[in-house]
């Protein structure tokens, strides 16, 4: 009963809010937030649910950038092509990468994942023949659906959002289904995991494919969104934003992402903190997170509407 | 009685909030002299921050000098709005959306590539008249639709610095090329290669052509690579001070005695001062340097050390505060400050001479053509050594 | 030049950037090694002694250069041993990424702070010995980049003599080891914690200060330095402090013939596909990882 709630009450919130800020360049930020909550759901199934820490996530995230950039722009297919293709390729990538990583523990896993993100990070930049390299691709095309172009915030709010309801339910559907159960087991202790071998990784692959393909898809909604991407997308700083979102926000928690895509993506262009200032704002945020709620803001402020209603605290 | 004296006090306070409204009514509609608004685009952090935290007085003194001579549009007075980007495209296109969202009329941009990108496609979108001071942003949508300009000429397809080879201090028959990985470096050297060197026998042959990072410090193995090829000269192509100093002066360390060539507008101040005796004999070709010898140019320096207290201004300095001029320029030419059409076919047309040179917009280009001179590095300055070359 | 020398120029300039990396490996390694924490604040506090040394010989001109490196040691180690017992001791226990995550969010703050106080401007550190290079036969090597690989060296053999021979190197190694047991026989972790942060912060700042007076110093050259540490210490193995200058010179070595052959642009992939290759083939590292040496 209180889950449907949940969701009825989100979808009603998400559906509102451009209605309520109807100023472009809120409407702007708010795409922003959706973009991004999709990479952060993303991180979180892997890194909430399963506990490991992919340092190379980005990578995925810049593939599904340019394989639906150049799937539109190269052979012109309309959007939910190239949206598709972009994230099938990162998934694809996603294989490949968890099939070889995941075999290793904790830290040997998030750098090697790294080390494939940055080798795809050179080749993106020096293949200059195929993406442009440091050029970057632009003028990528606003999605269009026959007649319907999503070329105004508005419109592309709803297309962002229906990708980002998708993503949520699609991750909650994992984490109570056989495989989000095994996966978990691994998070709480990686060791008794290991001994009991293989076929928990097979169960750990798709939870990591499933998490590429959501950083695939983000990555498609943000080059169509901005319609301009650099190599720099598969770099080390959109790895540790998401990883930062879903810490702060609640890793784990179906939400939390979510939240710490507002803290992160909204606030500080809201408060117009630029440079260094936006930086320290976001260094003191993560530590004083860390320290100081280490489940996150969504489970503290979850627990605290429990200890309004006379539930014990967890 | 006291009822009444409180409904006769509530009429009045009502009747009072009503003439403020109206009158503030009046005031929005323009009747009065409200000032254009222009946006600013400043990168204040990242790999270029440098350049950021200078160009802020120099478009702060465009402003004040164009509000100083009346204004523009029938005596408004241009405000700027500055925003950071923070090097970043995302921000810089959100930047755009708050300038359009709090009444700019135009934007003054940036010499960062990809965020000139993001930019000019939502300026696109609000129809917002852009002039990029820098960046390689080529007029991705041009279409006599959607225009973004750029106040310098120092691109790919203009320019012409052959005219720099009758200034190099002996011939030279090879050449080995540096080039960052970057999209402006990128692009000038392609340019050269295509239309100066190696495509017939009586031009320099290249002999070699690596390619370095913007942050790479140690470029010992490239160097060292250049001593063995017995290249008579070397292009480098890089945007980035620290890089380019630690090339020469570690050029000197493995004791190359090539001439060196930059690409036209790289040899700038950070680098000179960075790279020190070794940046001696560099020849180059600029469209702004503070020493640059004509009137209007030093005029500009010296008013921006008195704003600065002492102050140099750089090439992009210069450059951003000549883009806020003309932007504003283009609006009282084209006698509006919302006709995107207007404004750019102005922006296309005017003329006026700035402290680079006289500037007029290339119709093809969508930049000024010409104002590019020969010069030399020597002792920490750039020394005139002709002709503008392009 | 003939062929031959030339490859053996391309060794020698890789023994000095490998040098380099050495010095970034080090710390990291310690802190990996010893203290099981993946560290993202490292390179700024290897930033953090170059602009010390850098403010420190513009004030204070007579101070000799070499000297400036012991005072960037001592300056930057006793504020990373500070910081390091504010954000990082009271989570110590606590699953690795909270440290991780904790030196990150450090790591922030350390650069917008840099940014905020010393500005964008390009700086190098003034040191008398950039013009003199040594020539012998078709070789050169400057004084100053002697004097990388000189230091480099020198604080490695005090390492290792801090690690075997001293009572702390001793605690050190034991809490590596098992930290219960350590804190079972007296050793505090929370001292351990502190002061190995401390010391790594320290071999950090003398990184930076020579860097920086063979370069240049900006507040972002902490960040390009951290991805070449952690490739240096997988290649090394983690912990494993001889690993790390091995693994430096490596690392180094096998990027200056890169570029050699394949020109640079390859020559970052081929130094992360070696890492890759190591961890998927050998992920001790070439020597192996030590709890502590």
């Amino acid at each position: 009963m209180r889950f449907t709630l949940r969701w009825s009450v989100l979808l009603l919130i998400f559906v509102a809010l451009p209605f309520i800020f109807t100023g472009d360049f809120v409407r702007g930020l708010l795409n922003q937030f959706l973009i991004f909550s999709v990479l952060a759901v993303g991180m979180n199934v892997v890194f909430g649910y399963m506990g490991h820490i992919p340092f190379g996530y980005a990578a995925f995230f810049g593939i599904g950038a340019y394989g639906s950039a150049l799937a539109a722009l190269k052979l012109g297919w309309p959007f939910w092509a190239t949206f598709i293709l972009g994230a099938i390729i990162a998934t694809l990538a996603g294989f490949f990468i968890g099939w070889i990583s995941l075999k290793l523990k904790g830290a040997y896993f998030a750098i090697t994942t790294f080390g494939f993100m940055a080798i795809l990070h050179v080749i993106c930049k020096n293949w200059v023949d195929f993406t442009r390299g440091p050029m970057g691709l632009y003028g990528i095309p606003r999605p269009s659906l026959v007649e319907l172009i999503f070329d105004t915030n508005l419109s592309y709010y709803f297309l962002a959002m229906a990708c980002l309801v998708l993503c949520l339910y699609f991750a909650d559907r994992l984490d109570r289904s056989p495989v989000g159960r095994a996966i978990s087991g691994t998070r709480e202790n990686e060791e008794l995991s290991q001994s009991i071998g293989i076929s928990i990784l097979r169960y750990q692959l798709v939870a990591f494919c499933v998490s590429s393909f959501m950083a695939g898809l983000a990555g498609a909604l943000y080059a169509h969104y901005f319609r301009s991407i650099v190599p720099d997308l598969m770099t080390a700083y959109y790895s540790l934003i998401a990883i930062v979102m879903v810490v702060v926000g609640g890793r784990g928690t179906l939400f939390g992402p979510l939240i710490g895509a507002l803290i992160f993506v909204i606030l500080p262009e809201y408060f117009g903190m630029t440079g260094p200032t936006r930086m320290l704002l976001f260094g003191i945020v993560t530590l004083v997170c860390i320290i100081g709620l280490p489940r996150g803001v969504w489970p503290a402020i979850s627990s605290a509407g429990g200890f309004f209603r006379g539930e014990k605290p967890v | 009685m006291k009822k009444a004296a409180l409904l006769i006090i509530g009429i009045l306070f009502a009747g009072g909030l009503l003439l403020v409204a109206y009158a503030q009514e009046k005031g929005a509609s323009g009747l009065s002299k409200s000032p254009v608004k222009i946006g600013q685009m400043i990168s204040t952090t990242g790999a270029y921050a440098l350049t950021g935290q200078r160009t802020l007085p120099a478009v702060n003194l465009a402003v004040e000098e164009i509000n100083a001579g009346g204004g523009i549009l029938g005596g408004r007075k241009v405000e700027l709005m500055i925003l950071d980007d923070g090097g970043i495209p995302e921000r810089g296109a959100s930047n755009i959306r708050k300038f359009a969202e709090e009444g700019c009329k135009g934007v003054s941009g940036t010499a960062w590539s990809s965020v000139a990108i993001a930019a000019n496609e939502v300026c696109y979108e609000k129809k917002l008249p852009i002039i990029h001071s820098s960046s390689m942003a080529p007029k991705a949508a041009w279409n006599q639709k959607s225009w973004s300009f750029n106040i310098t000429i120092e691109l790919a397809e203009t320019g012409n610095s052959k005219g720099l080879l009758k200034y190099a201090p002996r011939p030279f028959k090879t050449i080995f090329l540096i080039i960052e990985n970057q999209d402006w470096a990128r692009g000038a050297a392609g340019w050269y290669k295509s239309n100066w060197l190696g495509r017939t026998a009586a031009e320099p042959k290249i002999v070699g052509e690596e390619i370095v990072e913007t942050n790479q410090t140690d470029f010992m193995s490239v160097l060292t690579k250049i001593k063995a090829s017995k290249a008579d000269a070397i292009l480098i192509s890089d945007t980035a001070a620290p890089a380019e100093a630690n090339l020469v002066k570690q050029a000197k360390e493995v004791g190359l005695s090539q001439m060196i060539f930059f690409v036209q507008g790289t040899l700038n101040v950070d680098f000179l001062k960075l790279a020190g005796s070794a940046a001696n004999g560099i020849i180059a070709s600029e469209t702004f340097w503070p020493e640059m010898p004509f009137p209007a140019a030093q005029a500009f320096v010296k008013k921006y050390a008195n704003k600065t207290g002492g102050n140099v201004p750089d090439k992009i300095t210069c450059l951003s505060y000549c883009a806020v001029k003309h932007l504003a320029l283009s609006m009282d030419k084209a006698k509006s400050d919302s006709n995107y059409d207007a404004i750019n076919k102005a922006i296309l047309e005017l003329e006026w001479d700035s402290p680079k040179g006289h500037i007029k917009m290339d119709p093809v280009h969508c930049r000024p053509a010409g104002g590019l001179y020969p010069v030399k590095a020597q002792d920490g300055k750039l020394v005139l050594l002709g002709e503008a070359v392009g | 030049m003939p062929e031959w020398a030339l490859w053996i120029q391309y060794v020698l300039n890789g023994v000095v950037s490998g040098s380099t990396y050495a010095l970034l490996g080090l710390g990291l390694t310690l802190v990996f090694g010893i203290l099981w924490i993946i560290s993202f604040v490292h390179g700024e506090f290897f930033m953090l002694g170059g602009f010390l040394a850098f403010y420190l010989l513009s004030k204070f001109a007579d101070v000799p250069f070499l000297l400036s490196i012991p005072i960037a040691m001592v300056g930057v180690g006793l504020l990373g041993a500070l910081l390091g017992k504010l954000t990082i001791n009271p989570i110590r226990d606590r699953h690795w990424e909270f440290p991780m995550l904790s030196t990150f969010g450090l790591s922030f703050i350390l650069l917008s702070a840099a940014l905020m106080l010393f500005g964008g401007d390009y700086r190098t550190i003034p040191t008398p010995y950039n013009e003199t290079v040594f020539r012998f036969s078709h070789f050169f090597l400057s004084a100053q980049k002697s004097i990388v690989i000189l230091v480099t060296i020198l604080l490695f053999l005090a390492l290792r003599w801090i690690l075997i021979k001293t009572s702390f190197g001793r605690n050190l190694r034991a809490t590596a080891q098992d930290r219960v047991g350590a804190a079972a026989v007296g050793i505090s972790s929370s001292f351990i914690y502190t002061w190995t942060f401390g010391l790594a912060c320290a071999i950090a700042a003398a990184g930076g200060v020579l860097v920086g007076a063979v370069f240049n110093i900006d507040p972002y050259m902490g960040q390009t330095g951290l991805l070449k540490g952690w490739v240096v210490i997988i290649l090394g193995g983690m912990g494993n402090v001889t690993g790390a200058v091995i693994g430096g010179m490596t690392i180094g070595i096998v990027e200056a013939l890169g570029t050699g052959l394949l020109g640079s642009g390859w020559s970052e992939a081929i130094a992360l596909g070696v890492m890759i290759t190591i961890l998927l083939l050998k992920p001790q590292g070439l020597l192996g990882v030590k709890r502590g040496m």
